[in-house]
C-alpha cells in the first residue's frame, strides 16, 4: 500500500499471525515432508506402493467417492428442501445439518457401528435382508456420508438463497420447461459452489478417522483406510512409514485443493467482470 | 397482437397491488404503465406476461383467454429490470436460449439457430460481441442483449420493466429512440413500466397511469398533459398548481366545474403592478413572491397567497432582475389554461 | 412472490421434503437418539455410575484444561490474523490465508504424525527436548497443540469476511476522532466483530472438545493419564462397556447440542452460517 497506513495494529498482528502459522502449521507439516525425503526415493516408493498400502488407497477412494457422489445429490437435494420450501420443522431440519458437525468423529462412529451392528436398530432389520454395513465397506461409506454432509448443504444453501428469481422467470418466458431451466440455467449457476463443496467433502472423507474406524472392520487388504495405516505405522514405531503415507495424503489433500482452486476459477472466469 | 386485461385485481396479503384495472392495448402500439413506485404496475406487466395470477379478472391474446397459460406458452417477450442475462452463458447463447429449448418438432436447427441470432444481434446491433460474456459488456449493451433474447423467439408482445431505469441519462435517451424506432419497424404491440414521466411522453402512442393498484387515466401524452382527470395525474406528468374551486371565490370562470382546479406553472404571467385591473378572460391571483429557484431558461416563483400556494415559471431573460421576495404580485391565467378536476 | 419457480408443483415439493426428511431422520437424529438410548440402556442410576468413574472424570478434566488452554490462543491467534488481512493490503495476504485454512483439510491422523516428527522422540526437537528433559508428546502439552492446529482456522475463518465487510470506515472515523489505536480497537472494533468472534470460539471449542485422530496420536493414550474424552470413549468401547461409552460420548453430546443452540441463535442475530472449512 503507497498510502500511509492509517490504522494501527499491523505489525503487531501480522507478526503474531505469521510466527504462530509458522510454528503451529507450517513446521509440522514441513515435518513431515522433511521425514519422508529421509527416505530414498527407492524406500519411499516400496512403502507407499506396497500391496497393503495400495489396498487402503482403493478403499478410501472408491468409499469416498460414493459417500461424496450421495452426498453430491442428497446435500444438493437437502439445501434445495432448506431453500425453497417452507414447510413445519423446516428449522429443526436446518439445525440437524449441522450435527455431524458438531458431534465428535468418535462419537459418530461408536453410534454409527452400534446402529449398524449385526443387533443394532438399523442392523438387525438389515441383516435380515441379507445387508450387511457395519465392518463392511458399506459402513465405511455411511460413515463418510454422515461427517461430510454438512461441507455440500452449507455451500450450495447461501448461492441458492441468493439465485435471482428473475433468471428463472427470464427462463420460463423463454419457452424453458421447469427441466430445461434447472439443466442449463440454476445448476451451472450453482456449480461453481457445488464443485467447492463436493471437492471439500471428498478431502474430509480422504481425511477421515475417527468416524471410520469403529465401523470399517480394519481388515488389511480389504477394509482399512489409509489414515489408519498411518495410524497402525505409528504404533508400530515404523515412523518411515508414517511418514511416507502420510506424506500421501497430504499430497493428495493439496493436489485436491488446487485443482479444485483452479476449476473454479476456470469456471467462473466469465462471472465477473474483466 | 391485440391485448385486452380485464378487470384484473390482485392482493399480496394486506397489500391491494391492483385494483380491477381494464385496459384495451391494440396491435403495434407502444403504451407506457406509467406511476410511482408501488402503484401495481410491474404486477401488471408480470400478470401480462404470465409470472404473476391474477386474484380476478382475465388476460385475453387476441381475444383468447390466456389467464391461466404458463408463461413458457405465453409467446412473450419479457425485458427485465436487471436484464436477467445468464451470466454463464455468452451473449450468444443467451439470445439462443429461447430457440435452444424448444419442444424438439419446433426447434430449429443448429444451422437456423445461428442464422436467426445473427440476425437479431445485427438488429440489435451487437454483431461483434456475440462471444461475450455479460460481465463484458456496457449497461446499455446488456440492454440490447436482453432485448435480442426476448426478440429471438418472435414474440406476440413485448414488455419492458423499467428498461432504461439501470442506465445513464445519455445512453438512456439515445436507446429509447432507438427502441421506438425499432418497434416501430417491427410492428410489435409493446408495453412498458416506467415511474419516469419524460420517457414515457416521449416515446408512447398511449400512456396508462396507475397509483395505488387503480388504473386513473389512459391516453395519448398530449391528452393526458392538457386534460388531466384528477389532481393525481395533473400533478404527475408535469408540474401544476391544483387549486379548491372555492378559494378562487368570485373570481372563477363560468366554465369550471370541477372541484379542483389546476394551472400549468408556464401559464401564469406574473406582474408586480397589482394595481392595474386583471386583463379580460383571465383569472387573477394575488400574493406575495415568497421564494424563487433559477432553473436555466425559465425562474420559478412561488407565490405565497391565501388559499394556497402557486409556482410561477418566468422565461429567464439575461440582464433582466430577479423579482425581490416579499414583493406583492398578481398573477393572471388565461381561462382557457385553467383544467377542471373531478378529484 | 406468487410466481412459480422451479420445482414449485406439489408432488415435486412433497417429494424431496419427505425425502430429505427420512434421510436425515435415519443418518443423522437417529444416532443422537441412540446415544442416549445406549447410555442409559441400564438405567439412570447405572448411567450416572459409569459417568462418575475416576477415568472418565479424568477424561472429561483433561478436555476441559485442553479447551481451557488452546480456545483462548486460537481466539487472540484469529482475532490477530483476521485483523492483519481483513484490514491490510501486504503481498502474500492470499497467500497467508490459504496457509491457515490448511488444517481444514488436512486429514487429523497426519496432524498428529506432524506433530510427532516434531516433538517426539525422533522428530526435530526431539533429541534437544529430551537433553533438557521437556516432555511434550504423550503429555497434556501435545494434546493441546495438537488441538491448536486442528483448531487454527476456525475463529479467523469467522472473522475475515466480516471485518472485510466492514471496511475501514470505523476505525479510521475513530482514529480522526483522536482515538488511540488501542481504544479504536477495543472500543470500535471489538464491538463490531463480538458476535461473529463468538461465533468463531464456540465452533472451536465443540472441535478442541471432540478432536480423535490427532490427539489420539500425541497423547499415547495413557488410560486416567493423557486420555480425552473422545479417546475415553474409544477405549471403554474396545473394552465392551458400552454403558460407560455411552455415558461419556453422551457428555460430548451435550456439547454438541449446546454449540448447535448457540449457533443457531447467534445465526439468529445475523451472524452468517457456513460449515467448518467452506
Amino acid at each position: 500500500m503507497p498510502q500511509r497506513r492509517i490504522l494501527p495494529g499491523l505489525p503487531l498482528s501480522l507478526g503474531v499471525t505469521l510466527v504462530y502459522v509458522t510454528l503451529i502449521i507450517a513446521l509440522p507439516v514441513a515435518a513431515v515432508l522433511l521425514k519422508a525425503m529421509s527416505l530414498s526415493l527407492g524406500e519411499f516408493w516400496n512403502i507407499v506402493t506396497s500391496p497393503r498400502a495400495l489396498s487402503t488407497y482403493r478403499i478410501t477412494i472408491l468409499c469416498a467417492l460414493a459417500a461424496t457422489l450421495f452426498n453430491a445429490i442428497f446435500g444438493f437435494a437437502f439445501a434445495w428442501v432448506l431453500v425453497r420450501y417452507d414447510f413445519p420443522g423446516k428449522r429443526l431440519l436446518d439445525t440437524l445439518v449441522d450435527v455431524p458437525f458438531a458431534l465428535p468423529t468418535a462419537v459418530a462412529g461408536v453410534t454409527l457401528t452400534a446402529l449398524f451392528a449385526k443387533n443394532g436398530w438399523f442392523g438387525a432389520p438389515l441383516a435380515s435382508i441379507g445387508i450387511e454395513v457395519a465392518y463392511t465397506p458399506l459402513g465405511i461409506i455411511i460413515a463418510m456420508i454422515f461427517t461430510s454432509l454438512p461441507f455440500i448443504v452449507r455451500t450450495v444453501q447461501p448461492v441458492l438463497e441468493e439465485l435471482d428469481p428473475e433468471f428463472e422467470d427470464a427462463a420460463s418466458c423463454l419457452g424453458a420447461g421447469d427441466l430445461d431451466t434447472m439443466r442449463r440455467v440454476i445448476l451451472p449457476l450453482l456449480m461453481p459452489a457445488l464443485l467447492a463443496g463436493i471437492s471439500f467433502a471428498f478431502v474430509r472423507c480422504l481425511g477421515e478417522f475417527g468416524a471410520i474406524i469403529f465401523i470399517a472392520g480394519n481388515q488389511p487388504l480389504s477394509t482399512e483406510i489409509t489414515s489408519l495405516l498411518a495410524f497402525i505405522r505409528v504404533e508400530e514405531f515404523d515412523y518411515p512409514g508414517a511418514a511416507a503415507i502420510a506424506t500421501v495424503m497430504l499430497l493428495a489433500s493439496l493436489t485436491i485443493l488446487i485443482l479444485t482452486s483452479l476449476a473454479q476459477s476456470w469456471y467462473g472466469r466469465h462471472l465477473t467482470r474483466s | 397482437m391485440t391485448l385486452h386485461i380485464d378487470s384484473v385485481s390482485k392482493r399480496f396479503g394486506q397489500y391491494q397491488a391492483l385494483d380491477s384495472v381494464s385496459i384495451n392495448i391494440p396491435k403495434g402500439e407502444l403504451v407506457a404503465l406509467l406511476g410511482p413506485s408501488g402503484s401495481g404496475k410491474t404486477t401488471l406487466l408480470r400478470i401480462i406476461a404470465g409470472l404473476e395470477t391474477p386474484d380476478q379478472g382475465r388476460v385475453l391474446f387476441d381475444g383468447e383467454d390466456a389467464t391461466d397459460v404458463a408463461p413458457r406458452y405465453r409467446q412473450i417477450g419479457f425485458v427485465f429490470q436487471h436484464y436477467a442475462l445468464f451470466p454463464h452463458l455468452s451473449v450468444f447463447e443467451n439470445v439462443a436460449f429461447g430457440l435452444r429449448v424448444m419442444a424438439r418438432e419446433a426447434r430449429p436447427s443448429e444451422e437456423q439457430i445461428r442464422e436467426r441470432v445473427s440476425e437479431i444481434l445485427k438488429l440489435v446491433r451487437l454483431t461483434n460481441l456475440g462471444e461475450r460474456f455479460p460481465a463484458q459488456l456496457s449497461g446499455g449493451q446488456r440492454q440490447r442483449v436482453a432485448l435480442a433474447r426476448a426478440l429471438v423467439i418472435r414474440p406476440r408482445v413485448l414488455l419492458l420493466d423499467e428498461p432504461f431505469g439501470a442506465l445513464d441519462v445519455t445512453v438512456r435517451t439515445e436507446l429509447r429512440r432507438w427502441l421506438r424506432e425499432l418497434q416501430q419497424e417491427l410492428g410489435l404491440t409493446t408495453i412498458f413500466v416506467t415511474h419516469d414521466q419524460e420517457e414515457a411522453s416521449a416515446i408512447c402512442d398511449r400512456i396508462a397511469i396507475l397509483n395505488e393498484g387503480k388504473l386513473l387515466q389512459t391516453g395519448s401524452p398530449v391528452d393526458l398533459f392538457t386534460m388531466p382527470a384528477t389532481s393525481f395525474v395533473a400533478g404527475f406528468l408535469g408540474s401544476a398548481n391544483i387549486l379548491a374551486r372555492e378559494s378562487l371565490g368570485a373570481g372563477a370562470p363560468v366554465g369550471i366545474s370541477g372541484a379542483k382546479v389546476a394551472f400549468r406553472p408556464a401559464d401564469g404571467k406574473l406582474s408586480t403592478s397589482a394595481a392595474a385591473p386583471a386583463p379580460g378572460g383571465h383569472l387573477r391571483l394575488s400574493g406575495t413572491i415568497q421564494h424563487r429557484e433559477f432553473l436555466g431558461s425559465i425562474v420559478r416563483y412561488a407565490i405565497a397567497r391565501t388559499g394556497g400556494e402557486v409556482q410561477i415559471d418566468a422565461p429567464f431573460k439575461a440582464g433582466e432582475a430577479f423579482i425581490a421576495p416579499g414583493t406583492e404580485v398578481a398573477v393572471d391565467i388565461p381561462h382557457d389554461a385553467l383544467i377542471s378536476l373531478n378529484s | 412472490m406468487a410466481t412459480k419457480r422451479v420445482g414449485d408443483q406439489k408432488l415435486v415439493r412433497r417429494l424431496l421434503i419427505g425425502a430429505v426428511a427420512i434421510i436425515a431422520l435415519f443418518l443423522i437424529a437417529a444416532p443422537l437418539l441412540a446415544i442416549l438410548s445406549y447410555a442409559l440402556a441400564g438405567g439412570a442410576g447405572r448411567y450416572f455410575e459409569s459417568l462418575l468413574t475416576e477415568d472418565t472424570l479424568h477424561a472429561v478434566k483433561l478436555s476441559v484444561i485442553t479447551a481451557l488452554i488452546a480456545v483462548p490462543i486460537n481466539t487472540l491467534f484469529g482475532i490477530a490474523a483476521a485483523w492483519a488481512i481483513a484490514k491490510f493490503d501486504f503481498p502474500g495476504r492470499r497467500f497467508l490465508t490459504a496457509i491457515i485454512e490448511l488444517p481444514y483439510s488436512i486429514s487429523p491422523i497426519v496432524a498428529g504424525v506432524a506433530y510427532l516428527f516434531v516433538f517426539g522422540a525422533q522428530g526435530l526437537f526431539g533429541p534437544w527436548l529430551q537433553a533438557n528433559d521437556i516432555k511434550i508428546m504423550f503429555a497434556l502439552p501435545g494434546i493441546v497443540l495438537a488441538s491448536l492446529f486442528v483448531t487454527a482456522p476456525f475463529v479467523a475463518r469467522e472473522l475475515i469476511p466480516l471485518l472485510e465487510a466492514q471496511g475501514r470506515e470505523r476505525e479510521e472515523a475513530g482514529i480522526s476522532l483522536g482515538a488511540s489505536g488501542f481504544q479504536t480497537f477495543w472500543r470500535i472494533s471489538l464491538p463490531g466483530m463480538r458476535w461473529a468472534l463468538l461465533y468463531g470460539i464456540i465452533l472451536c471449542n465443540a472441535r478442541v472438545f471432540g478432536e480423535f485422530g490427532a490427539v489420539s496420536i500425541v497423547s499415547g493414550n495413557v488410560r486416567g493419564e493423557t486420555n480425552t474424552l473422545p479417546l475415553h470413549v474409544e477405549l471403554l468401547y474396545q473394552d465392551h462397556n458400552s454403558v460407560g461409552a455411552f455415558a461419556a460420548a453422551s457428555v460430548l453430546m451435550l456439547i454438541a447440542v449446546f454449540t448447535l443452540v448457540a449457533k443457531f441463535l447467534l445465526e439468529r442475530r445475523g451472524v452468517r452460517r457456513h460449515a467448518e472449512g467452506t
